[in-house]
């Protein structure tokens, strides 16, 4: 890894009782970035431990905050590194890191300040059918706040510019950061667009935005235009 | 005149309540005016159980039949705002926390790292005044 004081590719993984997979994903990462960064959110396994040995960057929350909180602390420490483009992506194995390049080029050739990896650009590969669903609905109301075109508003795997990242102070903590960064993005003039990624779902460990999650992001999204700025 | 079962259940509850919100509030778990409104209700539903007299011209007035249905309606009302309240201030105690948790972790991995912080108190307090345009800051 590099450890210089200036990583153009930083990438930031949130992880929560991930230590079956973190590992491979930050070995994964290391070969297309210059510093991984894995925010372990209030793990109650060994998942600090997994990521450090695969020599990742460690910022450890006390207790579990949600993965919006997970990802503006790695976003705060990303800064510090000098990152010129940060990449988020989920710590349970189902983005591939050969992806980040796919989703870093348009920001390389200043296309676009915000990349997002779409699941369904390219067809949804093995997503689970409620998950398919619920992503409809979200992506609609997403799209509808922001006004963005988009097709996987609540995709986890993104690229951010340095400045996106400055400009994108968001305060939810949870699954609602996906939307949220978004209307926000759209607000202040960021350019966003997608391209398509691959994404592999494990039988047995589906994890992600439940119900509640989703009715919450919904009403966010849908109340987002009348709140200030 | 016979007694009621609701006027004996109103007040043990009211009594035993009464008892508890006055430990509680010994022991420094309430401030004085939670401990005022909660006497007050406790007070208010004992006093249905012993004069259930007392609400009638009330009970009346508000369009309901028996004493302990005023009480009961009022209480479940009371209760709704109640309810909402809590619900808010969690959600207030639940982001600053998230916060703090977070300026724990980074400040924590800085001073391992000896890198400089980047968070500004100002700021990241006051998340509005980071909603700027990229071209508001001079990009």
């Amino acid at each position: 890894m590099n450890t210089s004081h200036v990583s153009p590719i930083v990438c930031i993984i949130p992880a929560y009782n991930e230590e079956r997979t973190i590992g491979e994903v930050v070995e994964g990462c290391l070969r297309y970035a210059d510093y991984v960064l894995v925010v372990d959110d209030g793990s109650e396994d060994n998942t600090a431990v997994v990521a450090e040995k695969a020599r990742a960057a460690l910022i450890r929350h006390p207790f579990n905050l949600g993965v919006g909180a997970a990802l503006l602390s790695g976003f705060l420490v990303g800064l510090t590194v000098n990152s010129k483009i940060c990449v988020t992506l989920d710590g349970d194995g189902q983005h591939d890191p050969s992806d980040i390049t796919r989703l870093v080029e348009p920001i390389l050739r200043n296309e676009a300040e915000i990349v997002v990896g779409s699941r369904f650009v390219g067809g949804a590969g093995n997503m689970p059918l409620y998950k398919k669903w619920g992503n409809r609905i979200l992506t609609k109301a997403t799209s509808s706040a922001s006004g963005l075109s988009l097709t996987d508003s609540q995709s986890g795997f993104r690229a951010y510019v340095r400045r996106a990242v400055e400009a994108l102070i968001y305060d939810e903590p949870g699954y609602q950061y996906a939307s949220e960064s978004l209307i926000l993005a759209a607000r202040v003039g960021l350019r966003v667009i997608e391209v398509p990624i691959q994404a592999r779902y494990i039988q047995g460990r589906a994890r992600g935005t439940s119900i509640s999650d989703g009715v919450r992001i919904f009403l966010h999204a849908m109340t987002a235009r009348r709140r200030p700025n | 005149m016979t007694v009621q079962p609701y006027q004996v259940a109103a007040v043990v509850l009211g009594l035993l309540m009464l008892l508890f919100t006055s430990h509680e509030f010994y022991k420094r778990k309430i401030g004085p005016v939670p401990f005022a409104f909660w006497t007050l209700l406790w007070l208010g539903i004992l006093m249905t159980g012993l004069f259930p007299d007392l609400y009638v011209p009330i009970t009346r007035q508000v369009g309901l039949q028996t004493p302990i249905q005023f009480v009961t309606s009022f209480s479940v009302l009371a209760l709704f705002i109640l309810v909402f309240q809590i619900y808010a201030r969690l959600g207030t105690i639940e982001k600053n926390l998230a916060k703090l948790g977070q300026v724990v972790a980074v400040e924590r991995y800085l001073a391992s790292s000896k890198r400089p912080s980047p968070i500004n108190p100002d700021k990241y307090a006051d998340a509005e005044k980071s909603r700027k345009s990229p071209s508001e800051r001079g990009r």
